[in-house]
């Protein structure tokens, strides 16, 4: 028995050993070694052979092992339903004593069910215990990249969206650097720009104040044809209007600023001229406006002679309105005490608008 | 020791009661067993936990009842030998050569005092109550066990006892093809990962009672 018990122990590690050799044939063996420890556990071999299986698992480990992987085996397959009626006794018989067993077959039962429930996860490396990925070396290029291996397309599809990324991100780093460098020349221009503003205003400001000293010193000038408001104490002004005022010779003209020309502005309402009168005879004077071609714009009777220290004067006030833009004249007429006129003068003046 | 020395150590008159009330397991006797085990403290008692784990499967597979207690019988009676000063060459097979004398005395004990119905194990009323039992907390501490698990372990248990007869065997082939072992490599790993698998529940479920 003994020789018998160590041609077995023997074999056992020549099956061992052949196992990394070439484990096709060894299924069939290991079948009936599981065969025969679930045969063990339901309590159908003859005592001899029960004996020769426990003198093994107590001497082997692994023989051990495979006894309890058998008993793994039986109890699913007591909680699948699959054992025959007659081993199904045999098992709970066994069960019925053992709180161990009992406890293994509820697992089993809840695992079952578990397993039924969801689907397995789908077979991929993420079997391979860490232990197996440290045997398998390979480069963190090749990882990453699978230039072998059965995971090429995955692999090469993150490497190319690493790729992508990275090229993203430098794109992206150029862009940043070159807004930066933009906003760096904006700023620079926009200081530039408002340092000659500054300059700019000051120069601005000085000029005022150079304009408005040279004011001070020189005083107001009236203007050669148009003169502020003349008031007048019988005629006030209206607001924003403006009456212009010409001194006329007979013969020639001289106006107040030394020309005979008038300078219409859209707020001028009236015209005033003062007409030098060489003979002071008469009653009353006629003052009539004509054009060019005789054509009257303007005529004022009664009008009467004022002395002034500068000599006798008739003083003839015209509605702007009259007079567009043009040559006129004004031929004066005197009227004598017996009812008779006569010319006394002519004046000449121009209109411009 | 001789094959007639191993008898005479197990023979009737040495009965498990009898060395019960005369011996008990010291310190000092335990220490020699482990010795004898191993000189490296560490090794002798990994070699004590599957010695003992091997006993207490002897005796549940030969469906006895307290399998625990039939395998302590059974330490005593080595160690007490070894502490005696005696010489054991082959530790595992003497083991098992006391451990089938246990056995055969349970036996003789058993048919002396057959059982009732009354007298039913507790092991034998639990499975009773097993049928009515709510699994709920079980299959909770399930899911936090298999959570615990490293993805590689859970991955490979899910797969590994999925689908039935001949898919179950295609889809194991291709397990073992992929990690490049053997099946019986492949049985055995998933053996170990269901073990620890188990052991967690229990673990879990004994620690719910507690809080309980």
């Amino acid at each position: 028995m003994h020789y018998k018990l160590l041609a077995i122990g023997r074999g056992r590690e020549i099956e061992r050993c052949l196992e990394h050799l070439d484990w096709g044939p060894q299924l069939s063996r290991q079948s009936d070694q599981k065969e025969l420890a679930a045969q063990y556990l339901l309590g159908t071999l003859s005592e001899e052979e029960t004996a020769q299986m426990e003198e093994r698992y107590f001497s082997d480990n692994a023989e051990f092992e495979e006894v309890e992987i058998a008993e793994e085996e039986l109890i699913d397959r007591y909680v699948r339903g699959e054992l025959s009626d007659a081993d199904n006794a045999r098992f709970e018989s066994t069960l019925a004593l053992s709180p161990r067993l009992t406890e293994r077959v509820r697992f089993a039962r809840v695992w079952k069910d578990r397993l039924t429930a969801s689907p397995s996860p789908p077979v991929n490396d993420s079997v391979i215990q860490p232990r197996e990925l440290e045997k398998i070396r390979i480069s963190w290029w090749s990882k990453l990249f699978g230039i072998s291996g059965e995971q090429r397309s995955p692999r090469l599809a993150f490497a190319l969206s690493l790729l992508l990324l990275l090229l993203g991100g430098v794109a992206l780093l150029t862009g940043w650097l070159r807004l930066r460098e933009e906003s760096r020349r904006l700023t620079s221009q926009q200081a530039a720009l408002e340092q000659r503003q500054r300059e700019l205003d000051k120069q601005a400001a000085d000029l005022r104040a150079q304009s408005e000293e040279i004011a001070n010193k020189v005083p107001p000038q009236p203007s050669p044809i148009e003169t502020p408001s003349v008031a007048k104490p019988d005629e006030e002004p209206k607001s924003g209007t403006s009456i212009l005022a010409l001194s006329l010779s007979p013969g020639g003209t001289r106006s107040l600023g030394g020309g005979s020309t008038i300078r219409m502005q859209p707020a001028t309402t009236d015209v005033v001229f003062t007409l030098e009168v060489q003979d002071p005879d008469y009653s009353t004077y006629r003052a009539i406006i004509l054009t060019p071609n005789n054509t009257s714009v303007f005529a004022s009777t009664q009008l009467r002679l004022k002395r002034s220290p500068s000599g006798p004067t008739v003083t003839l006030r015209v509605p702007a309105k009259n007079l567009q833009a043009g040559d006129y004249s004004i031929r004066l007429d005197g009227r004598t005490a017996s009812g008779t006129t006569e010319t006394v003068g002519d004046y000449q003046f121009r209109v411009l608008r | 020791m001789s094959s007639a020395d191993f008898h005479a150590s197990l023979s009737p008159s040495n009965s498990a009661t009898h060395e019960k009330a005369k011996w008990s397991l010291s310190k000092d006797a335990f220490e020699k067993l482990l010795n004898s085990f191993s000189t490296d403290r560490e090794e002798a008692g990994a070699q004590y936990e599957l010695i003992r784990r091997k006993l207490v499967r002897f005796f549940e597979w030969r469906a006895l009842e307290s399998a625990d207690e039939h395998a302590d019988e059974t330490i005593n009676r080595v160690a007490r030998r070894i502490d005696e000063g005696q010489s054991i060459e082959n530790l595992k097979g003497y083991f098992y050569g006391v451990a089938r004398m246990v056995f055969m005395e349970a036996l003789r004990d058993r048919e002396r005092a057959p059982l009732s119905i009354d007298d039913a194990p507790q092991s034998l009323r639990e499975k009773v109550l097993d049928e009515a039992e709510e699994p709920e907390a079980r299959v909770l501490c399930l899911d936090k066990c298999l959570e615990a698990l490293s993805p590689s372990n859970r991955g490979l248990i899910l797969n590994y006892y999925q689908e039935e007869r001949r898919a179950k065997i295609d889809l194991r082939q291709e397990l073992a093809d992929r990690l490049q072992i053997p099946l019986n490599a492949l049985r055995i790993r998933a053996h170990r990962i269901r073990m620890s698998l188990e052991k967690c529940i229990t673990n879990c479920l004994q620690s719910d009672a507690g809080a309980k």
